[in-house]
């Protein structure tokens, strides 16, 4: 249990610092999916495990429902970069520097 | 160890060497062209031992026979992947 | 623990660095497609074979179809990050953000497993064979039916912006050739999950993503065969037709059961077969539609 436990919480760390530090838009989302896998991973790793070997029921519902939520939001973020793109011509977000002072 | 676990074994281990082979060709060949060559025909290889291996395995005619239509599947898909790809590499280079 | 779940785990984390820190988003979007399939073997490993066939169509197959597909057209340098001091500061934040979800996860109370026990022994109460089918569609229904109506959401977002231009597909004899073949088998798997699904692991979700793959594979290969595209009123009921079948059933069913969202007990079986199946229509007109690919002219 540990090791996956520690599998997961690497892979949360690795994505979240990923989604913070890429400027790319895609990048955000590549660590923002990897960061969701190791979230799963330590959800599962803490559930129970029944008596025939198989894994918690509740933790694997769990699971199916961010599973699917997760490509949504990523096909809805991709569609929004791609949209993005064509009406700006960046993949990137601007800058505050860059963006004009507004408070 | 019963003999057929150890078929199980070297079939596995001619799949690994198999499947190293691929990556090294994947790693060191210059350009996309030699290195699909490289993985589409290592990696077949190495897939159908590894399937053999694991139809030794499988406990059943039924679940023997279950793995070597996947294995054809997965054979399927590779190579037209595999074309797909050189395609696009041929295009793109000229 | 053993030495096969340690070289797995080192595998991934080694994955997860080589989509993070990839040279290009095209080489960062295989990877991702490699880094799902390991996770849909780790999910074997730890037991959850429902899950495990999920991240491997939805997670690995689905979302690295999409990426794939995004970094072609997102082409650029796919800047990355990560210099200076600000750099170092977000990823100390990071290790230390691992040391206390590790620190917080270890020291929770190591669960009685209440819940796999209630479940377990409701099993025969709900009528339904297999505990995760029956935690997804009779225990926690609800959950069930707000997610599909998340996702309905989801597509209504996607379909609200204009379109965006794209380069044309290419025809390939070959791809169609392959398709021709390959698209009935996986419509064929599609349905026989969702069969599966009763009694062991499988069902709507699964199903759904199989059948979304198939129907965009028959979009890509310019087969004669696209039902989506030419009837736009197919398209629309596919896309209402999950959260209304279950709605309604809901409503319906909970109706002649005394609450919402009970199944009669007679009626379970085939209640959830019914649901599921709308489910599995419905995911993959939403998979279809969040994908954005037009008809090949």
């Amino acid at each position: 249990m540990t090791l996956w436990l520690a599998t997961g919480c690497v892979l949360v760390a690795a994505g979240l610092v990923a989604l913070l530090l890429h400027p790319s838009l895609m990048r955000k989302l590549l660590g923002f999916n990897v960061m969701g896998g190791g979230v799963f991973l330590v959800l599962l790793a803490v559930a129970p495990r029944a008596a025939g070997g198989s894994a918690d029921p509740v933790a694997q519902a769990l699971l199916l429902t961010g599973i699917v939520i997760a490509v949504a939001a990523t096909a809805l973020g991709l569609l929004l970069a791609r949209r993005y793109r064509a009406a700006t011509g960046r993949s990137e977000l601007p800058d505050d520097e860059a963006a004009g002072t507004d408070d | 160890m019963n003999p057929l676990d150890a078929i199980t074994w070297l079939l596995l281990a001619a799949a690994g060497t198999f499947f190293t082979a691929g990556t090294v060709g994947l790693l060191r060949l210059p350009d996309t062209l030699t290195r699909i060559h490289a993985l589409t025909k290592a990696d077949n290889l190495g897939l159908g031992l590894a399937a053999a291996a694991l139809m030794l395995q499988a406990g059943s005619w039924a679940g023997a026979g279950e793995i070597a239509l996947i294995w054809l599947l997965a054979l399927l898909a590779s190579a037209t992947a595999g074309y797909l790809i050189a395609h696009r590499a041929l295009d793109e280079r000229d | 623990m053993n030495a096969t779940d340690a070289i797995v785990a080192t595998a991934a984390v080694a994955l997860a660095a080589a989509v993070l820190l990839a040279r290009d988003l095209r080489a960062a979007a295989m990877s991702f497609v490699a880094f799902g399939l390991l996770l849909a073997l780790i999910w074997a490993r730890l037991g959850a074979a429902d899950v495990a066939l999920a991240e491997a169509a939805i997670g690995a197959g689905v979302t690295g179809a999409l990426l794939i597909d995004a970094a072609a057209q997102l082409a650029g340098p796919g800047r990355r990050g990560g210099r200076g001091p600000t750099a170092l500061a977000v990823g100390l934040l990071g290790g230390a953000l691992a040391l206390v979800l590790a620190h917080g996860a270890v020291s929770l109370a190591p669960s009685a497993g209440e819940a796999s026990r209630l479940v377990a022994a409701s099993l025969d109460a709900a009528q339904i064979v297999h505990p995760v089918t029956a935690v997804l569609l009779s225990f926690r229904a609800y959950d069930t039916l707000l997610e599909v109506g998340v996702l309905l959401i989801a597509v209504v977002a996607a379909q609200a912006a204009p379109p965006v231009p794209r380069p044309p597909l290419h025809h390939d004899p070959v791809l169609a050739r392959v398709a021709g073949v390959t698209v009935p088998l996986a419509v064929l798997v599609a349905v026989y999950l969702l069969w599966a699904g009763a009694t062991r692991s499988g069902g709507a979700f699964q199903a759904g993503a199989v059948l979304a793959g198939a129907l965009l594979l028959a979009r890509f290969a310019a087969l004669p065969f696209d039902p989506l595209a030419t009837r736009p009123v197919l398209r629309r009921a596919m896309l209402a037709l999950g959260l209304a079948v279950f709605i309604a059933v809901a409503l319906g069913a909970g109706g002649a059961a005394g609450a919402v969202l009970a199944y009669p007990a007679a009626w379970t079986g085939a209640l959830v077969l019914v649901i599921e199946a709308a489910l599995m229509l419905s995911i993959a007109a939403s998979l279809v539609a969040l994908f954005g690919v037009g008809r090949p002219q």
